[in-house]
Order: C-alpha cells, then structure tokens, then sequence
C-alpha cells in the first residue's frame, strides 16, 4: 500500500531529526497538534520541542533568521506556509542566502532548506495557487529541488537538508494527498522508467523502452500525474510514443537527461505549471536548442500556466492552468503529415 | 573585557584611554587615506566612511570579544570591522579589489566577513540574519552576545521591526546598537520618523538606553554594563547612541549645511580623547597609526589584483 | 480508513482538504466502517459519504442504501493496448490478452503476429524464399513469369558455353537475333556491348535493356531482366539465378557472384528503379533480395557468407540471405554482412559496416552500425512549397548554365524557348479539372502538390507528392521529369528513361 506524499515527508523529517542534532524546524503554525497547514510536521514538536519552532507571521524576519541560524552552524529547516509568500522573503534570499557564500570568499556556508507548498487546483485564489520557484531560477548561489509524485521524496529531502549549500525545497499541494509511487523493477504501470544517480536524480519514462519517440517531454514536481497520464493517452489513441524526462533539481539545470532523451526524438516539449513567460521552460529551451540543436528537427514547445493571475473559480482555473488534454494536443500539434 | 562592569579607574584611566585613543584614530585615518586614495583615482566603487562616529565602534567593540562574539554590520562597518579585527592589511585590499583583501575582493567595502563579522549592505537586512545568529548562539550555549549595527535610516525597514518581537518573543541574545546621526543619506530622521527611536525597542519588551555623547569614555562606561547584562540575561537590549558623522554619506553626496558640521566638529571624539592624553603619548600613536597606514597602503597598491575564477 | 474496516470511536476515519487545512473526522462511534462512493466519485454537498455500521443488519442495510454504481464502461481490451492494435486484433481475430508484453501492444506488434502468421504458411511451400519474410520489399515482376519463358535451345547454349568468345564478339544485333531465335526473350532496342555475353539456360531482356562493353553474365538456372534496366561496362554475374526489375541502373564493374554462386541458394533478386553503383560487389551465396528504388551505392558489398577456419575450433561460419527493404539506402564502401536486413527507407551511412538489423526509417554509421537518429525528417506542409520553389529556380538557373535560353517568369515559373517555341514551366499549389493552363504556344508543365480529382487538360502536371505524371508533353516535360529523378523524384506510371532534351 503505497503512502501519501505528505506521509513519507513527515516520516523523512522525523528521520532527519533523529539522525542529526542540529536540524531545527521554523515556520508558522508547525506545533502540535495541528502540525502545519498541510500536516507535514505532525509529531514533530512533541518529541523535539527546543527544535521545532513556531514563528510569529514574519516571513521576511524568519528567512533572514534561517540564514542568520545556518551561517552559525546549525541546519534549518524553514516552512513558508504557501510558495506564494516566498516573496516576502526575497531581500533575505536574493541579497543574503544566496550571496553569503559567494560574496564572503566561501569563508561561510549556508546549509539550510526552505520548503513550501506552490500549485493551484484547488480553488484557493490568486494569491494561494501559485508556482513561483521560476522566479528563484535566475537568483545564483541556491539550489531548487522539486519532487514528483514518482521520486524518492524522503530521499530528496535527505539530500537537501545534508546539502551545504541553501536549497529551495518545492513541494505541491495536490501532491501531498496523493500516493508515493516509486517504480519497481525498472516499471511504473505500463511504462519503463530510469532513475539517474546522485542526490537529485530525474526519472526519465517511455512506453516503447526507450527506442525514441515523437518529442521528450520535460516537466517536474506536481505536474508530473498530468504529463504521465497524457503520455499514455498519446500512446492509446495514436500510438504516439514520448519521452518523459522528470527533473528534481532545476537549479543548478539539470540538463543531462533532457540531452540524453531528446538525442533519441530530436524535439522537445516543456510542461510547467508556473506561468508562460520566463518560466522553467524557456531556460531549459534555451540550453537544449544551444547544445542540441543538431539533435533538433523542430523547435522547442513550452506549455504553461497562461500569463496572469490563477482565478478562484474552478472553470476559470482550469482555463488558465495546463491539463492534460494540454499536453495532448500540443503533441499531436507536432506531429507532422509526411507526404 | 567580560566580568564585572567596570569604569575607568585612576590607574586604568591612561592605559585604557591610550588603547581607546589609538583605536578610534586609526579609524580615523583610515577612513580619511580612503577618501584620499578615492580622489587619487586608486579605489573604485563606493564607501561610506565613519568619520566622527569613532567613540560608538571603539567604545562598544572593546567589550566583544573575537573568537566568541559575533557582530552583525551594515554598509558604514569599516570602524565596526576594525574595531573588533584590527585586519587593516584585510580591510584595504578588500577595498582596493585585491587578492589579499579578506573577501578576495569579491565583497567590496560594504560585504566583509571575518570569524564572527558579518556586514551586509541592504538596509534592515542583517537584522533578522543577526537575530538568526543570537538563536544560533543561544542554542549553543556559548554564552555570545550578536551586536547587529544600525542607523536611524534603517528604522524604515519593516523587518527590523520583525526581528524585534522575534528577539524579546524568544528571548535571544542579541544586542541592536542603533548609531542615530540624524541623516539618512540625504533626508534628514525627523522627515522620515515617527516617534521616538528609543521607544521602538521598548514597545516589544526590550531593554533599552540612549546616549546622546561623543566621549569614548561614556559610551565604554554604558557598554560595560550593557554587553554583560545580554551576556548573562540572554535576554536583548536596544541601546541608542545619538551622534554625528563629519563625512558624506558615501563620498561627496553631502548637501548639510557646513556650520552645523562645523559645530559637531566642535566635539570631535579624538579631540575630547585626545585632550586627555600628555601630549608625546599622543604624538606617538598618531606617528605609529601613520606608518602603519603608509605601509599598509603600499602593500596593498603593489599586491595583485583579484584575478577572476576561470570556468 | 479502507472500506469495512473495523474502527474505535474518536479514531481518525477521514481527512478532508478545504482551503488552507487539512481537517481529520473522527468516527462518532465504534463499528465497521462502510463508504458509500467509490474513489473519484462525486459528492452532492451534504450527502452521506460512508457509515459506521453497529451490527451486521447494519451493515447489510447499509450495503442496500449503497448508490447505484454507473454500469462500468465496455473495456475495450486490454488497458495497454492502443486503440489501433485493438481494431487491428479485431479485424485479424487476434487474442490480445495472448501478447505478453512489458509496455503497450501496438498495431505494431499486432501486425507481427500477423506477419508472422503469414511467413508460417510461406515457409510450409517451397520456393526461392523459403524462410524469408518477403515483407517491405516490392519484388519485380519479371519473377512471375512462366518457367519456360526465354528458354534456350540446347545446343545453342551449349555452343554459347564452349565458345563465348566469338559470339560476344559479334554485333549487337546480331547477338541479339541469335538469342531470340535461340528461343530467349529478348525485347525492342535491346543493346549487348562489345564482347559482352549473356549465358543462361533462361534469358529475358525486356524491351531497352542494355549491357555495356565486356559484360559476362553466367547463370545456372535464369537471368531475368525489366524494360530500361542499363549496366555499365565490365559487368560480371555468375550464380544461380537473377531477376532484376525495370529501370534499374547499374555502373561499371558490377559484380554478382563471388563463393558459393552455384549453391542451389544463390538467387540474387533486385526490384524496380535500383541503383548499384561502380564496383559494388553482390554476393548472393545465400539469396539477396533487394527490393525497388534501392541504393547500393559504389563500392559497397552484400556478402551472404563469411570465410575463416573451423566451427569446431569456435570460429563463425555463417551462411544467411540478405534482404534491403524498398527504398533503403547503402552507403558508399560500406558492407553488410550475411542474415542481415535493411528496413525500409532505412539508411546506412558510408563506410559503415552492417552486423544486425537496422529498422525501417533509421539511419545508421559506424562499424559496427548503430542506430543514430531517423533518416528523414518530416516536412511540414507549410514548407512543401517553399521546396517547390526553390528547385524550380535551381532548374532555371541549371538551364540557363547550359546555354538553354530561359526567362524567369512570376511566381518562381520560367519559360523556355526551344525550337522555335516557348514552353512554361510553373508551380501551382492545387489543380483540379478546371486549371486553366497559361497560354503559350509551347508546352506547359505544372509541379503540384496535388491533385484533385480529375487533372487538367491542356498541359502536363507533374504531382511531386504522389510521384504521378498527369497528361503529356515533350522535350520540355521530359527536361523537366529528369531535373525532379535526379534528386530522388521518380514518377509513375513508369519505367521510363530520359532520351535527351535540355539538360
């Protein structure tokens, strides 16, 4: 029986905090027992209550904080309730966390995480739907990690709190109620799936074991469930084989699989959910077309959240935000009549 | 200088003076070669000198120590930085782009970290950071107090404010020294506060003091009680010392009228210190501090730049 | 909590998501847990969504108060199977549920069992390709014709085999007479070079064939030839049997043969319009079956069997049929080794050399070859006529490199004068019946992408995209049909071959 994302988070933290004794937890309404708006943190404050701390609503304070705790050595770990309140703490991201090492000679480190919720469908408004972490992509010296619904996420969550340097940790909100789903054996359902090494691996799925296929699609964290299920119904309905490469780390890029995958179809679609213009998406077109573009037989497609806000209404939402029929269309778009 | 507070007693008086003295000139002047260095054409970039607020870096600084403590400085720090570190040879190459600067040039005048100094130069940010350190210190149990410097310009900033509550809330550590020279840049306090700024740390359960003083000797006399009170309560103190800065902002920005700098002038920290020594002993630091300042400057205009990261 | 399980009260039975909070229902009393819904379902607001039932009447209550379930959607057939493998399984009575398969069963996979299928029935008679799957190759018609057909008269053959000498060295038309009386089937304008000599019990030449200077052609059994097929100088074929399609083109030093040519295997079949370039060396010891518009380019070798030392001392000794599906492609110097089969429209780039199979549509270099990508890229509609018109500038400006007296006309079109006429050759995107051709007192050729309907009368149409030549012309038309062969643009009805004109 497969566990909930939101289970196998809370059971990494826990493990972090036996295994280290200097991970703390800061964030707002993280005590027992509500334990997070998200339930994430459940349990951890009863066993640990020096560790885990409730802070007063001062996102700008508490990032600053955060630093403040890992410049002196400690490992926090910073929950911000929704991604969309990343913003207030931009001046201690951008002009602290994310110089300190550069800007100081790397005489200091900041090993700390920050984790927060992005992602819409739930009919929460503007201001709580959100996927902001394209915004952090251009900001140098931190690192970006999102799981997926198929990744090791206790392992990913590991790996940022052991990483030395600061890590944005991008959760999603409908994923944490749905199910942890590894592959077995090299197999997700009907679909070979490969995992690559080292602390944020990408998994990368084909329906043909990997024998090429109509374009790659690249996409990460929430958005995966989507993208797989669209997969699927290319390969049902019109024997349209693709590629699905889903990323863990988007800062520093990683390219690799996305290189390796599109070698094979020669095209490329990005799948995001954070909104059109600067994305996630248009950095990885850049680098794919730069160092790819031999491979290449068409350009790069982006598909995102349309430019502007995320309605509160569920239809209006869904107009805004990519689906799966999305997905669909954009690739049998691609394909093309041969005469 | 932990313990007991202590004043300056008959026997102590030279000697903690002459130290006190010696400090506060060599920041003096080297502020002043900066400036000079600038309009030489040797320094690029920007910096925001201490000149006349000696007496608040010396006098506080002198009861932190190295290796324990930690300070938490904006983008005026180089009094704060020399005060705790002495790193002129650092501090100049730094500020001179070379190799051999403590950031290897890569921080400038107003990002410099050494051991337990830290300055950041965005205004209010290094409050929270300092708070964070103070919780850092006060899990550890190291017994260290984090002094984090700020001016009346900083109080605009909403995080400082954040950090308050957080610091009495939690009780930490930390230790907010707010230098009011009564401009911010170019806008003068009473155009941009409400309020007293004294009030502000009271208004979140803080401690708090005012010092209204150019003489070194007052501001040590305070710190003496207030570094130790934080030492051993863990609990925050927000010490206000008025004062009064003779150079621009960063350099030649200044529009103030020149008599009402005259007249600060008047009170100058190294004059009111310097009365107090005999007049050889005097003589004698300030040719010390000079050779020490030609040597240094030497060094750094003949070391090499910071050559860039290939790759 | 599942469906029935057993639960306490003020136990933790439901989480519900709402806006900003995860919220736990607690059970307000002991039993077995019943859901009304099943997952993904949707709940009215305020509806009961399960209960708690205290007794099995409770219980079974409950399970009659159940909703109606949806009546489950008609599975189509396997979950991965696609929807043409599902249709495909239908129409050929295949059990898909019988395909093991990690993945998903394609029409793809269908069709190999169809195929497969049908090789067990050809595989149970006998012939020439027996064990071959025939699939992907167009073989040429000259393989079905009657097995008397050009059969020589004995002692003319045997006087062909002791003397070659002086019967090669004899006119064309002699040689040609002497065969057809001889009984071979030898058709209209055929050609035999200089001391060329054709030696067969079977021949069939049909009508344009020619053979250049010193050609030897020595076949057990028959040597079966299509309309316009040329070979250039030197050729040398020695094995049991060849059947060569129309139009086909072969350069000089064409050899067919090599070890084990009169093993009762060595067949060497080649479809329509093939190209065998200068040197390229066919060893059909085991048959090589090449299907139409083929390339086997210069110095390249089809090679059916290896040579070395004893099996028994581990040594390979491998004797297997080659076959080049239609349209695939063999780069220059390049060698493909026994058993092994080129898909369609695959291609092997130069210098290669060929151990395993290369699929259809793929591209492969190396040695050993590997799969490296596709060997054509789609082009887009939009960009078809882009393409048009570039070569229709290309043929403008060759003409005119040539001396022919062109004029660049709108639209990309040009005209031509010669002999006294001008001809228009021009492209427009889609005729039909009503096209009315320009005017001029020349021919009028027209490049289209297609056709609809019934063409246009008036002027010759040349549909680049099915490859067909509608109406006729002349000099200007064939001009134009050998500018479009000459880069890969071969049109039916066929064979056909360039007899001169402005290029």
């Amino acid at each position: 029986m497969e566990e909930r994302c939101v289970t196998v988070l809370n059971t990494a933290l826990t493990e972090a905090f036996e295994r280290r004794d200097d991970v703390y937890l800061l964030g707002e309404d993280v005590l027992d027992p509500y334990g997070g708006a998200f339930k994430v943190t459940q349990g951890l404050s009863s066993r640990w209550p020096q560790r885990v701390i409730t802070t007063p609503v001062s996102e700008g304070a508490i990032f600053g904080v955060a630093a403040g705790m890992a410049l002196r050595g400690w490992r926090p770990v910073l929950e911000i309730m929704f991604g969309d309140f990343i913003a207030l703490g931009f001046d201690q991201t951008v002009n602290g966390i994310a110089k300190f090492r550069a800007m100081f000679d790397d005489q200091v480190r900041v090993p700390l995480v920050v984790r927060t919720p992005m992602g819409g469908r739930r009919g929460y408004g503007p201001t709580h739907s959100q996927t902001l972490e394209k915004l952090l992509l251009g900001v140098p010296g931190i690192k970006i990690v999102a799981p997926s619904e198929c990744h090791d996420i206790g392992g990913l969550l590991h790996a940022a709190i052991e990483d030395d340097d600061p890590v944005f940790f991008i959760e999603n909100k409908l994923m944490y109620g749905r199910p942890n789903r590894r592959p077995v054996d090299g197999r997700l359902g009907d679909l070979a799936c490969r995992e690559t090494e080292g602390p944020y691996p990408a998994l990368s799925f084909s329906g043909n074991g990997f024998a090429g296929g109509e374009t790659t699609i690249v996409t990460y964290g929430g958005m995966l469930p989507i993208v797989l299920e669209a997969a699927v119904r290319l390969i049902i309905e019109d024997e349209l084989f693709t590629e699905v490469v889903c990323l863990s780390r988007l800062l520093p890029l990683d390219l690799e699989p996305v290189l390796d995958s599109v070698g094979r179809t020669g095209s490329l679609v990005t799948v995001e959910e954070g909104t059109l213009t600067g994305g996630v998406g248009a950095e990885i077109a850049a680098r794919v077309q730069s160092e790819a573009w031999e491979d290449l037989r068409r350009p790069v497609e982006r598909i995102a959240a349309r430019d502007g806000i995320i309605p509160a209404a569920p239809t209006l939402e869904e107009a805004v935000l990519p689906g799966v029929d999305d997905v669909v269309s954009a690739v049998r778009a691609l394909g093309i009549v041969r005469s | 200088m932990a313990g007991k507070p202590q004043t300056l007693s008959e026997d102590q008086a030279m000697a903690d003076l002459a130290r006190l003295f010696s400090r506060m000139h060599l920041i003096r002047r080297f502020e002043e070669s900066l400036l000079e260095l600038f309009s030489l054409g040797k320094l690029a970039g920007t910096t925001h000198t201490y000149i006349g607020q000696e007496a608040n870096a010396v006098g506080v600084i002198d009861h932190l120590q190295p290796g324990l403590d930690v300070i938490v400085s904006n983008h005026r720090c180089h009094g704060h930085y020399l005060a705790f570190t002495d790193d002129v040879d650092g501090l100049l190459g730094e500020v001179m782009g070379r190799e051999s600067g403590v950031c290897g040039g890569k921080g400038g005048s107003q990002h410099l970290c050494s051991g337990g100094f830290y300055s950041n130069g965005v205004l209010g940010s290094t409050v929270p950071v300092a708070t964070g350190m103070a919780l850092a210190e006060r899990e550890r149990a190291s017994g260290a107090v984090t002094t984090v410097f700020i001016g009346d310009g900083t109080l605009g900033q909403g995080v400082v404010y954040e950090s308050l509550n957080i610091a009495s809330r939690w009780g930490l550590p930390l230790l907010v020294v707010v230098e009011n020279n009564y401009y911010a840049q170019s806008t003068p306090s009473h155009l941009t506060l409400a309020g007293k700024i004294v009030d502000r740390g009271a208004a979140f359960g803080i401690e708090t003091g005012e010092l209204d003083t150019t003489d070194v000797a007052e501001v040590w006399d305070a710190a003496g009680e207030v570094v130790p009170k934080v030492r051993s309560s863990g609990r925050p103190y927000f010490l206000v010392l008025n004062t009064y800065r003779y150079s621009p902002h960063s350099k030649g920005d200044d529009n103030r009228d020149p008599a009402e700098i005259d007249r600060a002038r008047e009170r100058d920290p190294l004059g009111i210190a310097g009365a107090r020594l005999p007049e050889e002993e005097r003589t004698t630091i300030e040719d010390a501090c000079e050779r020490r300042l030609m040597e240094a400057i030497a060094t750094a205009d003949a070391s090499p730049p910071a050559v860039p990261e290939t790759g | 909590m599942p469906d029935r399980e057993r639960v306490e009260k003020g136990q933790v039975v439901c989480l519900v998501e709402t806006s900003k909070a995860l919220l736990e229902l607690e059970a307000p009393g002991e039993g077995v847990l019943h859901h009304l819904y099943a997952e993904g379902d949707e709940v009215e607001l305020g509806g009961r969504i399960a209960v708690i039932a205290e007794s099995d009447e409770e219980l079974a209550a409950a399970e009659q108060a159940r909703p109606a379930q949806a009546p489950a959607a008609e599975p189509a057939g396997p979950a991965n199977a696609t929807r043409r493998a599902v249709e495909l399984a239908e129409e050929h009575g295949i059990d898909l549920t019988s395909i093991e398969k990690d993945g998903f069963i394609t029409a793809e996979d269908v069709e190999r069992i169809v195929a497969a299928r049908a090789a067990e029935q050809a595989a149970a008679a006998p012939g020439l390709f027996q064990g071959i799957s025939l699939e992907g190759v167009t073989l040429p018609a000259v393989l079905e014709l009657a097995e008397d057909e050009g059969r020589l008269d004995e002692s003319f053959l045997e006087s062909l085999r002791s003397d070659p000498a002086s019967f090669g060295a004899l006119s064309s038309d002699e040689k040609c007479d002497a065969y057809r009386r001889a009984g071979a089937s030898i058709g209209e304008g055929v050609l035999l070079g200089e001391g060329t000599i054709v030696v067969a019990p079977r021949i069939v030449l049909g009508d344009g064939v020619v053979i250049a200077d010193r050609g030897s052609v020595q076949c057990e059994e028959v040597f079966a030839v299509g309309a316009l097929t040329s070979f250039g100088v030197r050729l040398d074929v020695a094995c049991r049997r060849a059947f060569i399609g129309e139009n086909g083109y072969f350069g000089r030093d064409v050899r067919v043969g090599g070890g084990g040519r009169r093993d009762p295997w060595a067949t060497f079949v080649a479809g329509d319009l093939v190209f065998v370039g200068d040197e390229a060396f066919i060893n059909p010891c085991r048959p090589v079956v090449v299907g139409r518009e083929v390339f086997v380019t210069m110095r390249s070798m089809l090679v059916t069997h290896n040579i070395g030392h004893s099996v028994l001392e581990g040594f390979e000794n491998r004797f297997a049929p080659i076959v080049l599906e239609d349209r695939a492609q063999v780069g220059l110097g390049t060698v493909v080794y026994a058993g092994c089969r080129l898909g369609r429209e695959s291609i092997v780039a130069s210098n290669s050399y060929v151990v395993s199979d290369v699929p259809a549509g793929k591209l492969a270099i190396g040695v050993p070859a590997k799969t490296v990508g596709v060997s054509a890229r789609p082009v887009p509609h939009a960009r078809q006529p882009q393409l048009v018109r570039r070569m229709l500038d290309d043929f403008r400006e060759l003409l005119a490199l040539r001396g022919v007296d062109v004029e660049a006309g709108a639209d990309h079109s040009f005209s031509v004068r010669s002999e006294g006429k001008t001809a228009l050759v021009l492209f427009v995107q889609k005729v039909d019946a009503k096209f009315e051709p320009p005017e001029t007192d020349g021919e009028v050729v027209v490049l289209t992408l297609n056709v609809a309907g019934e063409a246009p009368a008036g002027c010759a149409v040349l549909d680049v995209v099915s490859r067909r030549v509608h109406g006729s012309g002349g000099v200007a038309l064939d001009s134009v049909r050998e500018l479009c062969r000459k880069r890969g643009i071969r049109f039916e009805p066929g064979p056909w071959r360039y007899r001169g004109g402005l290029v």
